[in-house]
């Protein structure tokens, strides 16, 4: 049956007698979906993301195909027969929105329970567009099935649009909430992107089909403006792939795709023929010129900027590598160099002590002062050697722990014991107090333990001019903590100092005027040592010259 | 598995095939749908609507609303009705024919009364 009142469509689809709008609209807006589309999918095939996007964009392709057709065909029967993919193709592309922002929110695919509420809403959508329910018949003198259409069957695939849009936007600002600043402003883009183009298609088709069909509106192009909803969309997509890297497309490709669509919108002055088009063709290739430069202008600074960093990291990467292998040859040179210094100071050391205590016959007395400088000098300089060689062990990963369970109250009062003499040479007063729920064991190497402990009373003592150094061993059962308080009267230190005491070669600025001999690694290796042993060491200190606390902690053997 | 992870493509595919190959067999085998169109009216005799030849309505027509199922249409007028006199009225044996004239009270378009 055919529309006798309207001539046959030259070049397939075109009558000249029909709005340029309709070209206008339906044309560059499916070329640029399909462009987008295939672009993507093809740039990155395996993402689910880029499939669902190729198919939006190919449904709503053959949907303006259809209204393409549609418009400008006089054969009733070819007219009843697209008639009711109109609804068909709007429930799948409804559908497939909100398949597409589950994806693009939750990085993956939907659940099955998903999927089949999916089938089960676009199953009606098929079984009935076959049957009156769809579409009835059509008018032969307007050539359109406007009020033929099933109303029931228009508002149940219009209803799935507002699902869509209701559903998307709940998931989005969801989302949004959680998200953070980088994938809040993907989110932002790409929702009001899709909801723009689901508001734009779905209000302008039902509103004014539906009109029209009532015989209150006789011109039905305003329906036309909706499919700008698409060109909107696919800018925004354009965005996230140029500025975000959404759908895994390259950056080169991005200002590619810019320069076509560019192309594409230019190409429409060819054959646009009244002057609304040509407005309408100039005020879009102005819009998407203005937005396309400012991508490619994001673009070029993004790879500039990618470019300075890839650089840097190389540099940088081999900074390290050089570093590390200084480092390395450091530490294997100090280790050399300080076993190489032990065996000869044990040599001076025994040799000057055996001198004084007579062992080879009597010394003048003017050589007993010189002898015990040299057994002195060599005593400190061990010390120091002692110091490298464990900084040495410590970097290397060499340290060895051999831990048993022993009374740490006992020892660190025979250590007090030991070092008593020396503080009561000094003229100090050393008290050892202990405050203890437990027996005070703990699980910990011996010897590396005393070292920590001989250290730290060493350091109290060695900096304490006048006044007292005061031990206290004390517990905490509930944390399973042991403490040692070695708190003097010395010279303290201040903030700066106090922050970097446990550095490598780090000394207080006021401990040279009290001892000029320290290497400054005594603290670092005896900090690695008690944190190497699940312990710690903090200090505390009101300021310079208002002494000290240094706490030792280590866990309860309970 | 397979099958759930795929469900919108193992139902809603065949589906779609199916939907297409039994709306192009209703519409251009069967012809089974129904038609309007403006039939002709004597506005003396009868209430017409009033439509206008041109955008600026200088020349009127008077028409009615036809509604017919297509086969009958097409087994009188053949696929182009446009000089088709059978077209304008309806055969008493078609039960689906359905001549519409214009109401004054009801219809929004102006009419031609007598």
């Amino acid at each position: 049956m055919n529309c006798y009142l309207y001539s046959d469509p030259q070049y397939l689809f075109y009558i000249p007698d029909l709005p340029d709008l309709l070209y206008y609209s339906h044309i560059p807006t499916t070329v640029i979906a399909l462009l987008v589309g295939l672009f993507v999918f093809l740039n990155a095939r395996h993402l689910l993301l880029n499939r669902l996007l190729l198919l939006i964009a190919v449904s709503f392709s053959l949907w303006t195909l259809l209204s393409l057709i549609a418009w400008t065909n006089n054969h009733g029967d070819i007219l009843l027969a697209i008639w009711p993919f109109f609804g068909v193709l709007q429930a799948f592309i409804s559908i497939l929105c909100i398949y597409f922002i589950f994806v693009f929110l939750d990085k993956k695919d939907v659940s099955v329970k998903l999927k089949a509420l999916f089938t089960v809403l676009l199953i009606p959508v098929l079984l009935f567009a076959p049957t009156d329910l769809s579409v009835s018949g059509f008018n032969i003198t307007n050539c359109d099935a406007f009020e033929f259409e099933g109303l029931i069957y228009k508002l149940y695939y219009n209803l799935l649009g507002v699902l869509a849009m209701i559903w998307i936007c709940i998931l989005l600002i969801k989302q949004y909430r959680l998200a953070d600043k980088k994938f809040k402003k993907q989110i932002l883009l790409m929702g009001i992107g899709l909801e723009l183009f689901l508001f734009m298609f779905f209000s302008t088709t039902f509103l004014f089909s539906y009109l029209a069909g009532l015989g209150i509106l006789e011109d039905t192009r305003y329906e036309l403006y909706g499919l700008f909803g698409m060109d909107i969309f696919m800018i925004f997509i354009s965005i996230l792939i140029v500025r975000f890297k959404t759908f895994n497309v390259g950056v080169v490709a991005s200002q590619a795709l810019v320069v076509a669509i560019i192309i594409l919108i230019g190409s429409q002055f060819t054959f646009n023929e009244s002057q609304i088009s040509t407005i309408l063709t100039s005020i879009t290739l102005v819009l998407t010129g203005f937005i396309g430069i400012m991508l490619i202008r994001n673009v070029r600074k993004e790879v500039k900027q990618r470019e300075e960093i890839q650089s840097l990291a190389a540099s940088l990467a081999s900074a390290n590598e050089k570093l590390m292998e200084l480092d390395k040859l450091k530490s294997e040179f100090v280790s050399i160099a300080s076993h190489q210094l032990r065996a000869p100071l044990t040599a001076i050391r025994g040799y000057a002590s055996m001198l004084l205590d007579g062992s080879y016959g009597k010394i003048p007395v003017h050589a007993n002062e010189a002898l015990t400088r040299i057994e002195e000098s060599s005593k400190y300089m061990t010390y120091s050697v002692e110091d490298y060689l464990s900084v040495s062990r410590i970097e290397s990963g060499n340290m060895k722990y051999s831990n048993s369970d022993f009374n740490l109250r006992d020892k660190v009062e025979q250590i007090c014991d030991d070092l008593r003499p020396q503080a009561i040479r000094k003229g100090l007063m050393l008290l050892f107090r202990t405050n203890l729920k437990s027996q005070g064991i703990i699980n910990a190497d011996i010897g590396k333990t005393i070292q920590i402990i001989q250290n730290l009373l060493n350091n109290s003592i060695k900096y304490t001019p006048k006044g007292s150094v005061k031990i206290l061993v004390r517990d905490d059962v509930v944390r399973k903590r042991i403490y040692i308080d070695i708190e003097d009267t010395g010279i303290g230190m201040n903030e700066d100092i106090k922050n970097r005491l446990f550095n490598k070669f780090e000394r207080a600025s006021n401990a040279n005027s009290v001892n000029h001999r320290g290497t400054g690694l005594g603290l670092y290796v005896a900090y690695q040592m008690a944190k190497a042993m699940n312990g710690d060491i903090t200090a505390y200190s009101e300021g310079d010259g208002k002494g000290s606390r240094f706490t030792i902690e280590f866990k309860l053997a309970l | 598995m397979h099958f759930q992870n795929h469900i919108l493509v193992y139902v809603l595919l065949p589906l779609l095939v199916l939907t297409i190959g039994a709306t192009f067999y209703r519409a251009v085998i069967l012809h089974d749908y129904n038609v309007s169109y403006e039939g002709s009216c004597d506005s003396v005799v009868e209430s017409c609507f009033v439509g206008c030849e041109d955008d600026e309505c200088t020349q009127e027509y008077f028409y009615t609303i036809i509604k017919r199922y297509a086969p009958n249409l097409i087994a009188n007028c053949g696929d182009n009705m446009g000089n088709c006199e059978a077209a304008n009225i309806c055969p008493l044996d078609e039960t689906d024919c359905e001549i519409t004239f214009c109401d004054p009270n009801l219809d929004i378009r102006m009419c031609d009364t007598i």
